[in-house]
């Protein structure tokens, strides 16, 4: 494989696995505290990324205030999706599935309403409008502003809510609902706001990553679903439950995804329309072989733990 | 103002309604009846419809005696032309095309199904399973997508003419293939009600409840999900093959996630657990189905430029929330007398009453018997050990249970007494030591095994099968049931007789412990005392040789804990059981026991008859303190 | 401080405790013992709201519980250390010091951490250890020094003692000591009687559900029929 392809596949390793790890950590978080594979995670990606289109397209071209805008869209879409299923599902004590098909439902209707807006407004597949300026150019690698702009931001992200979670009063108390939860009531942790600030955390992460990746690449209504296999490889990767492994995960399923992919496809041949098999191959592999993900490996007092 | 053809409005809807039936009972199988998230059906579905995309395309010609054109690319006109006439012209071609897609599907399905979840449902987590499922399903569309000779990869094939297309007029074939699908969709239905209604439909229905105590009661359980996956899978690919033939075409496009979702609508509408209500969700989405593509039509006429898919879907995950919130139980919930023996005991009662009016025999009570010197030892344990992490909750324990003993095991809070109880089950893996039974090593054995071998175990909280019915209760333990093979179970009568003799056992234990008036009523509408003599009961019916009890008179009232106490001699007289018993209600358990053992964190402190222990110093002092 | 009239307690559908009435004293160190089965936990369960109670009446210093939320139990200065799950093992030691001051004030926080590592020493050394790497006697000190640092009037705990070698038994309790010397109200349920009773000033007993003994520790130690009520020979 020659130096430049692997460069360039390097570099879409960094900036596609920086995004799965903000995205996968927002499954982790959700599956940690509030015991729930959710699956319209997807979905508010994609709400972050349409409302950063759409601001976007309004004349809005500051990067901040881009990100901000989907950052509230996403939390929204989190906190409501908690408040009007979620949770009354809960109080109700229904059974695990139920709470996955109603996360199913919800992510089926946020796509058809996002669906339904680019339909009528003709926003399919397009790209957040910040003037693209190239910084660098060599061979079939190109590293734009937007680059520039949306690596750091998502690694600086990653690394404020890893802070937050293993520094912060607000991170520990997640944490602890994480880890007993009935303890938790007991000793007085507000529990219902907890879930609510978890749930922005996750749905406002989401949509930021969403507005990144609209950055680099283009809006459309799938684009989160796309994405989520790959995403919930990188969170088992994690056990669902390790901070650290599934960001790890993340860069693992995008290595694979990207420098693996073009490595087998430069000396194998092999085709790559067969890259959507490497998650679900990683999924089988460590469920079958180490349901435990990294988890145990990065076992440190600051990890999440069902 | 379009013209609504009536007719062929009603023709596409039951078309629909058949296809969506058989896609709804399939779930209804898996989930409903036996509670496995089948998150993949739109998989299941479009193995179906690949197969029929390739068997049109590569067997017709073959079969029609024509040379096989490549069904995509440059060639794909001449390759569709040649379709259209075999399907016109040689119906026999046609019908045997037809089987052998079926059975080709049938298959491949079952297979993938049966696979698949024998190898995913023995991870540690079961949810895994619907994860796979998921995201397997994605995953073959989008390589199927990306294969370009399968089926022409983003284009499709298109042009797949349904069995009757030689008929020539388009009414009149349609109508057949409506009747082709209803047929299919009654023959499925038909058979997932016999089979809800037999021992096998008993089994699943406790597995979606309970699997550790159904592992317990010596049913396979891996095997008996993924054998009703394997079927599930088969209904869904045969809907799938409709499906295929009914569109016209085959596209990776159609087999998403939102499928699936679909299917799931109809279920949880119509009521899970509930083939009738599969039905009815099938009908009523496929009604909704047609009405919004009429509505949609009607509207773009009026110039409106909404897309109407997207609205559907909304509309459907909307359907979704209210139902799981407001009516999980769904439109026409699961009903609770499902199984045949109901019928032959209310039967058998109505007989009773005209033969002998108010029979009310009631167990004698039988008062505490003493073992007879020189038994053969039954259970015996050898420096049995078991580490939790670093903590050693069993330390070398030997002890030795006599046939047709009754023997007390005792020890304070901690002292390791459910530890050992849950080792002999084989519901914990043995850190070291041995377990023999009956002279044969059975350390290590599976909780299905070890019943197998005739050990059986009572839990301290009841645990029954709360939503199933007294006599279900009873006999779902009975093992060797003809009907609990699934492809016994849809055949009624060869498993009829011995379901009329269980139920009639079943009648008997249930008299003697005065629950039979009660036999179908649900379990969890008992009150606590009644819990407990029905879980002896139901242990009774496994026949077992010994039996482990782990305190059988927790929080009952003291009268009926020596009324559960007589039970227990009189089945040691009577059946010949023997029992090792975990109790703290001394007084009542050294009126009956033959010899006692005492445990002390995790160690065997003393050993000897009831008067023996009670005199016992050391006894005392862990009981009351150092 | 805690009465309790009449009550008839248990789980789902089985009555546990049997029209039980007994009252704890403000200040002083409580234990109820009993035999295995005889509703020591359900009774303490029974005070948090954590399980079914089919009647009676249960008021701290005249306030009803029954009805409330176990949050809103806790709120009122209850802590209640469980015999399992009592601490947060995932967490290190000092962040589960941390969660437990939850309701007090910010401004007593440094001096209530500095209170608790005087009275659990050992907690200190062990500071950014995760929890769940605690050994028997050091687990149930930091379950009873997070459920203190809550600011509680009133202490129940559920055999602290369980699995715990005689020695760091005695530990427990003597820590157990030195809180109601600082003016917590404790009540402990206990199997193993006589260690217990040289360290708690009153004991009840509970047989099937029912009182049969209560009394002050020395009472207690020298009753014969509460040693003979244990084994359930006459």
């Amino acid at each position: 494989m020659p130096p430049a392809l692997l460069t360039t596949s390097l570099v879409n390793t960094l900036q596609i696995g920086s995004l799965y790890a903000l995205m996968a950590l927002g499954i982790t978080l959700t599956f940690s505290v509030m015991k729930l594979p959710n699956f319209a995670h997807a979905e508010f990606v994609s709400a972050g990324a349409y409302a950063a289109l759409i601001i976007s397209l309004a004349g809005v071209l500051n990067p901040l205030l881009i990100m901000a805008a989907a950052f509230v869209i996403g939390a929204l879409a989190a906190l409501l999706s908690h408040l009007l299923v979620f949770k009354p599902l809960e109080q109700r004590q229904v059974s695990f599935y139920t709470l996955i098909l109603a996360s199913f439902a919800i992510g089926l209707i946020l796509r058809y309403l996002l669906f339904l807006l680019a339909d009528s407004f003709n926003l399919f597949d397009l790209r957040i409008a910040i003037p693209l300026r190239i910084l660098f150019r060599q061979d079939s690698l190109i590293l734009s502003n937007l680059f520039a702009w949306a690596v750091p931001t998502s690694l600086l992200l990653v690394f404020l809510l890893t802070l937050l979670l293993n520094r912060s009063p607000l991170g520990r108390e997640m944490r602890a609902l994480a880890n007993n939860p009935s303890l938790a009531r007991v000793i007085g942790i507000p529990v219902e706001r907890v879930k609510n600030a978890t749930w922005l955390i996750v749905g406002g992460l989401a949509g930021v990553a969403g507005a990144l990746w609209g950055m680099q690449t283009a809006v459309n209504p799938l684009m989160g679903w796309a994405a989520i296999i790959s995403v919930f490889a990188a969170a088992i990767l994690g056990g669902l439950s390790s901070f650290s492994g599934t960001i790890l995960g993340a860069y693992v399923v995008a290595f694979s995804e990207n420098t693996i992919m073009l490595f087998l496809n430069y000396s194998f041949s092999l085709d790559l329309a067969y890259k959507p098999a490497i998650p679900f191959i990683i999924i089988i592999a460590v469920l079958l072989i180490r349901p435990q993900g990294f988890s145990a490996l990065l076992r440190r007092g600051g990890d999440l733990k069902r | 103002m379009i013209h609504l053809d009536i007719g062929a409005t009603v023709i596409a809807v039951m078309t629909l309604f058949g296809i969506y039936s058989l896609m709804s009972i399939s779930l209804n199988l898996e989930y409903g009846v036996a509670g496995l998230p089948n998150f993949g059906q739109a998989l299941f579905i479009s193995i179906g419809a690949y197969t029929a995309g390739l068997t049109y395309t590569r067997l017709l010609p073959l079969l029609a005696g024509a040379e096989a054109i490549h069904p995509c690319g440059p060639t794909m006109g001449q390759a569709l032309q040649l379709r259209s006439e075999i399907m016109a012209a040689q119906p026999v071609a046609g019908f045997f095309n037809l089987g052998a897609t079926f059975l080709l599907a049938a298959l491949i399905a079952g297979a993938v199904g049966f696979g698949v979840s024998y190898v995913t449902l023995r991870l540690k987590e079961e949810w895994f399973l619907a994860l796979v499922l998921l995201v397997g399903g994605e995953t073959v569309r989008i390589l199927v997508r990306g294969a370009d000779d399968l089926i022409c990869s983003h284009n499709g094939i298109s042009s797949i003419a349904q069995p009757f297309y030689f008929i020539g007029e388009p009414r009149s074939s349609a109508l057949l293939f409506m009747l082709l699908t209803l047929a299919l969709a009654l023959l499925a239905y038909l058979y997932s009600q016999r089979l809800l209604h037999s021992p096998y439909g008993r089994m699943l229905k406790g597995l979606r409840e309970n699997e550790a105590v159904t592992r317990g009661l010596g049913k396979g359980i891996s095997l008996a999900r993924a054998q009703i996956m394997l079927i599930g899978s088969v209904i869904a690919a045969i809907a799938g093959v409709l499906f295929a033939l009914n569109t016209g075409f085959v596209n990776t496009n159609d087999y998403v996630v939102t499928l699936t979702l679909d299917v799931w609508v109809m279920v949880v509408l119509g009521g899970i657990g509930n083939n009738r209500g599969a039905v009815l969700g099938a009908a009523m989405i496929a009604i909704l189905d047609r009405a919004t593509q009429v509505a949609a039509i009607a509207l773009n006429m009026g110039g409106s430029p909404i897309e109407f898919n997207y609205v559907r879907y909304i509309v459907y995950g909307i359907i979704l929330l209210l139902m799981l919130r407001y009516r999980p139980q769904g439109l026409l919930p699961e009903s609770r007398l499902t199984t045949r023996a109901h019928e032959m005991v209310k039967r058998l009662l109505a007989q009773a009453a005209d033969a002998v009016p108010a029979a009310t025999a009631r167990a004698k009570p039988m008062q505490p018997t003493k073992l007879e010197a020189g038994a053969a030892p039954l259970l015996k344990l050898t420096h049995l050990r078991k580490d939790f992490g670093g903590l050693r909750a069993l330390h070398d324990v030997s002890l030795t249970v006599p046939e047709g003993a009754i023997i007390g095991l005792i020890g304070p809070n901690g002292s390791g007494k459910s530890t050992l109880i849950n080792l002999v089950a084989g519901a914990e893996t043995i850190t070291g030591g041995q377990v023999h039974f009956n002279g044969e090593d059975i350390s290590g054995l599976s909780a299905d095994a070890v019943f197998h071998k005739g050990i059986l175990r009572g839990y301290q909280e009841p645990a029954l099968y709360f939503k199933m019915t007294v006599l279900d209760n009873l006999l779902l333990p009975i093992p060797n049931q003809i009907g609990e093979k699934p492809w016994r179970a849809p055949l009624r009568r060869s498993w009829e007789a011995q379901e009329s003799a269980n139920a009639e056992a079943a009648m008997e234990a249930l008299r003697q412990v005065q629950l039979l008036p009660h036999y179908d009523t649900l379990a969890s509408d008992l009150s606590g005392g009644q819990m407990k003599l029905l879980e002896i009961a139901r242990a009774m019916m496994g026949a077992p040789k010994l039996l482990l009890l782990d305190e059988p008179t927790a929080g009952v009232a003291p009268a009926l804990a020596y009324e559960i106490f007589q039970h227990i001699a009189r089945l040691r007289a009577e059946a010949g059981v023997t029992f090792l018993i975990v109790e703290h209600r001394l007084e009542i358990l050294f009126d009956f026991v033959d010899y006692v053992y005492a445990l002390h964190l995790g160690k065997l402190l003393a050993a000897g008859d009831a008067a023996a222990i009670a005199a016992d110093a050391t006894v005392r002092e862990v009981y009351f303190g150092d | 401080m805690i009465t309790v009239q009449n009550l008839t307690a248990g789980y789902g559908k089985l009555e546990i405790l049997q029209d039980l009435s007994l009252s704890f004293a403000h200040g002083q160190f409580s234990a109820v013992l009993g035999p295995n089965g005889s509703g020591k936990s359900t009774l303490m369960k029974a005070i948090m709201g954590l399980n079914t109670v089919f009647g009676g009446a249960i008021a701290l210093n005249g306030r009803e519980l029954i009805g409330s939320a176990t949050e809103a139990i806790s709120a009122l200065g209850i802590a209640y250390v469980p015999q399992r799950e009592n601490i947060f093992d995932e967490l290190t030691v000092r962040e589960n010091l941390q969660l437990g001051m939850r309701r007090r004030p910010r401004e007593q926080r440094a001096s209530a951490l500095q209170e608790t590592l005087e009275i659990f020493p050992i907690l200190g050394r062990r500071g950014s250890q995760r929890a769940g790497l605690l050994s028997g006697g050091e687990h149930q000190m930091l379950a009873i020094a997070i459920a203190w640092l809550g600011a509680p009037t009133l202490m129940l705990l559920d055999e602290p003692s369980a699995g715990l070698a005689p020695a760091v038994a005695t530990d427990v309790f003597r820590s157990l000591q030195d809180l109601r010397g600082r003016g917590i109200t404790l009540i402990v349920v206990e199997q193993n009687a006589r260690r217990i009773l040289r360290y708690c000033d009153y004991a009840f007993v509970l047989r099937e559900g029912r009182l049969a003994f209560e009394g002050s520790a020395e009472a207690c130690l020298q009753d014969e029929e509460t040693i003979k009520g244990y084994l359930g020979v006459h």
